[in-house]
């Protein structure tokens, strides 16, 4: 008797795909024999609107991509920027930048955190890692004016100067993180159920990693030691001491300790930055509207650097005039998702959703 | 640092299950953060980028606020043809034209606010913008000029 | 003497008063008018256990949704009644006038009979729960020689109406919610009936109110550790709590056997789901800590408390643990609580030969 196998759509709409994935699923009882991904169902033309906006509205569109952490977006298409104009920026705007990149890291971790919980079934964590962000959030709202979104660096520098409420606030902030990331994490790491639930589930290799072209912590999980931030340093990263954690495993579990050490590193970056900042201008004095900056160049250039996701950078090619010819989005989570049909070929579709959630797309990345 | 953590066998997996227990049951009992809306109040920070306002007295009526807008927020208005402008006569600007927004679809992004040569546009922290019709929410310039208290109750049913 | 009798000597008493004799009038050799007052006073229990199960609900929905919150740093509902005790009526209300969706191509008897199969059990099984005792009153609906079996048979019906619904509607998600309840409810059933079987060797009846009286020695609990293990285990799985909740998984199958329930079909299994949850803390409660034993307070109130204890219990593990996996759900069942149920009989067994008979 031949064993039938059944083609499930986990489709756009489901409580537990990050957003707008669908996958097609061949199934045999409940063994996963075959997995598709289609994407494309949140297409909203980022690149061509910054070709024909220009470099100043260009800034909005990438804000928009990886909504949970955009002031990442906003960091790798303005020093591309900036190596394409040849435009200086004065010290104290590159350590503002840094601290705040390293800010929306722990952001975007948080939500990571929250809703791989809700995907195991736990209903709690959500919350407390909600609330954790909530005060990340008013940070933010006091030095750029947004929770979300921001539009705040600018060719130059950025919009608008840190207060000194805001530095009480993370200092305030710094206190109690570490504690409370012990409690959240007590809650899911020696726990018997969601260790049995994600060993040895969702593994890749090392040179599958590499033959995908993934980045990030799930390449850090699978035993390669990369870090941008590391490798080619950019802003002020080689002047602090920190850590690049990895494990070996390849498996949910690994990725989930080495995003837990990732929120302690970025949180001690945060930290040693608070007390360094030098006094100075915040944006080069040459231009009077720092959004705005609109020069004619020519060349291409690219820079990469580290998002929560893995590595990000905007390829820009100028033609001479003030409106740039190509803008090509590199996006982490559209090569991390490349990996889907072999990390889920032989298991169970409980662990399709353990390793979908363990990649940690962000759809607004993904499609562009 | 962390390659040395060992992952945890059963007996130690089963006291983790009762410790996740014992810290979620002790949350129970600190205060809770709702901040129950229209009898509490929260407060925005200074800077917060929120509803376009207009000062009527410097806008100069340059048409950049409606070229720099990315999606078309922002329309001028001719205030002859618009029956609904009850300026008096010291408002108008030479070209007779203000910008009105549709706080709908304003993405608050501040480019109209950089760009303005006189610095007549600007964006407040004010969040609580209320309508029962979508066309309610296109403002003229002269409610662009006014707080949101006042606006209330204003509609057209 | 039993509710029955007690109510029918009310009875009695009220038509004697009203001057009304319509008790010994026969027809052809038929008792009618004995007949009546059966009914009248059936009536009036079934109204009754209605009644108790209704509010058993009501309470444990607030206090579910009061404590997830609580645990979550938030408030739960506090606008509608006093300190929001009256927002389920409100949802029900809400359910009541929604559309009543079915699909097209589902089989329409079934998908319509399935929520009442996994309702009515529930209701069925406070029959037979002991409330107290007052003087030489049973407060129980029911009373006689084989409660626990009665009990047992209705609590195995509700898996049934789970797959019923699962395969009724036409959906690939629901058919594997099915499936794995039906695997889910086989794996569970053998180790609590085992440990069933222990305590009525202890106590040396089948009637639930032959268990409390015999623990007037020794509460249940404490000879049968192992047992009071496995049967609290098997009793959440049978709720469909987390960590077992694998038939109604809300995130992996979108909403296991229930997706295409909507409006007041959901409602029903909504409240069968807590109902049954408020059942099976009194039965724990009856069978290992004592049931209605206790010094100073009437029976009822010490059901009541030791109930309690076992809800929080449950909404304490719903809220903070997560889902297993079903092949390891099925490992729990069969590799580690089967043979600890029959260790727990072989325990059983021995101390009631030593101790020469039954309690």
């Amino acid at each position: 008797m031949e064993d039938k196998i059944v083609e499930v759509n986990f489709g756009p709409q489901h409580p537990s795909t990050h957003g707008v994935l669908r996958i097609k699923v061949k199934l045999d009882g409940e063994i996963i024999v075959d997995a598709q991904p289609v994407i494309g169902y949140l297409h909203r033309n980022a690149e061509k609107l910054s070709e024909m906006g220009g470099y100043p509205k260009g800034m909005i569109y990438m804000d928009r991509l990886d909504y949970v952490a955009a002031l990442n977006m906003e960091l790798g298409y303005v020093m591309s920027v900036e190596q394409l104009m040849d435009v200086q920026v004065p010290e104290r705007a590159l350590w503002i930048r840094m601290m705040m990149v390293e800010l929306n890291r722990i952001a975007s971790h948080l939500i990571w955190l929250g809703t791989h919980g809700l995907d195991m079934g736990m209903l709690t964590p959500f919350f407390y890692c909600f609330s954790e962000r909530e005060k990340i959030l008013r940070i933010f709202d006091e030095i750029t004016g947004s929770r979300l979104l921001y539009n705040y660096f600018a060719v130059g520098g950025v919009y608008s100067d840190i207060t000194p409420k805001s530095v009480e606030m993370i200092k305030e902030w710094y206190g109690n993180f570490y504690k409370r990331l012990e409690e959240i994490q007590s809650i899911f790491a020696k726990s018997y159920i969601y260790v049995q639930r994600t060993k040895n589930v969702g593994k890749l290799s090392a040179e599958d990693v590499l033959s995908y072209g993934i980045t990030g912590p799930m390449q850090r999980a699978s035993g390669m030691k990369r870090d941008v931030r590391k490798d080619n340093p950019y802003l002020f990263y080689d002047k602090i001491n920190f850590d690049v954690p990895t494990r070996g495993e390849g498996d949910v579990y690994a990725r989930f300790l080495v995003r837990i050490e990732e929120m302690r590193q970025s949180a001690s970056i945060v930290n040693q930055v608070v007390g360094k900042i030098p006094q100075g201008d915040f944006y080069n004095k040459k231009y009077s509207k720092p959004m705005l900056v609109r020069l004619k160049a020519t060349g291409e250039s690219y820079v990469p650097t580290e998002s929560p996701k893995g590595e990000f950078g905007v390829h820009l090619i100028g033609d001479g005039s003030s409106i740039p010819y190509r803008v090509r989005i590199r996006s982490p989570s559209f090569a991390n998702l490349s990996s889907i049909p072999t990390m889920l070929k032989g298991y169970k579709i409980a662990d399709l959703t353990a390793s979908v959630s363990s990649i940690d797309p962000v759809f607004g990345e993904v499609d562009r | 640092m962390t390659d040395s953590q060992k992952t945890p066998g059963p007996l130690e997996g089963i006291a983790g299950i009762v410790k996740g227990m014992w810290t979620i049951f002790k949350e129970g009992f600190k205060p809770k953060i709702t901040v129950q809306v229209p009898e509490e109040k929260l407060e925005y920070p200074e800077r917060t980028t929120g509803r376009v306002f207009l000062n009527l007295d410097t806008c100069i009526g340059c048409t950049l606020c409606e070229q720099i807008c990315p999606n078309g927020t922002i329309r001028m208005v001719d205030l002859h043809y618009e029956k609904k402008q009850e300026f008096d006569k010291k408002y108008p600007n030479k070209r007779e034209i203000y910008p009105s927004v549709d706080v709908s679809t304003c993405i608050h992004c501040n480019l109209c606010e950089e760009i303005c040569p006189t610095g007549a546009i600007t964006l407040e922290a004010e969040v609580e913008e209320v309508h029962f019709k979508r066309k309610n929410t296109r403002y003229t310039p002269e409610q662009l000029s006014r707080k949101e208290a006042e606006l209330w109750g204003e509609d057209e049913r | 003497m039993n509710l029955f009798f007690f109510l029918m000597s009310i009875l009695y008493g009220i038509l004697k008063f009203l001057h009304i004799n319509f008790i010994p009038y026969s027809y052809n050799g038929i008792p009618v008018g004995l007949w009546i007052a059966y009914l009248i006073v059936a009536a009036v229990e079934v109204v009754l256990v209605f009644a108790i199960a209704m509010v058993a609900v009501i309470i444990i929905v607030y206090v579910f949704r009061k404590y997830m919150a609580d645990v979550q740093n938030r408030i739960g509902p506090n606008r509608i009644g006093p300190w929001g005790s009256l927002q389920l009526i409100a949802d029900v209300f809400k359910l009541l006038q929604k559309q009543d969706l079915m699909p097209t191509s589902a089989d329409r008897l079934a998908f319509k009979v399935a929520p009442y199969i996994i309702f009515t059990p529930v209701i069925l099984g406070f029959v037979v729960i002991p409330f107290g005792n007052v003087s030489i009153l049973n407060l129980m609906v029911v009373n006689f020689n084989y409660t626990i079996l009665f009990l047992i048979a209705f609590m195995t019906v509700a898996p049934v109406g789970e797959i019923i619904g699962g395969l009724a509607s036409h959906n690939k998600f629901s058919l594997y919610g099915a499936m794995r309840s039906a695997a889910q409810d086989m794996g569970f059933e053998v180790p609590m009936l085992i440990s069933l079987i222990s305590v009525i060797i202890l106590a040396g009846s089948y009637s639930a109110n032959d268990i409390v009286i015999a623990q007037r020695v020794i509460p249940f609990i404490i000879p049968e550790i192992l047992g009071f293990i496995v049967f609290f285990l098997a009793m959440i799985a049978r709720q469909s709590i987390p960590p077992f909740d694998l038939p109604e998984s809300g995130s992996e199958l979108v909403s296991g056997f229930s997706t295409e329930y909507s409006g007041m079909r959901y409602g029903i299994l909504y409240m069968g789901n807590f109902g049954f949850m408020a059942l099976a803390s009194f039965v724990v409660a009856v069978i290992y800590l004592g049931g209605w034993e206790g010094p100073i307070f009437p029976g009822t109130v010490w059901l009541v408390i030791k109930g309690a204890v076992f809800i929080i219990i449950f909404l304490l593990t719903w809220v903070s643990l997560g889902r297993v996996r079903i092949d390891q759900l099925l490992n729990i069942g069969w590799k580690y609580l089967l043979p600890l149920s029959i260790i727990n009989l072989l325990i059983s067994a021995g101390i009631a030969l030593y101790f020469g008979g039954v309690f």
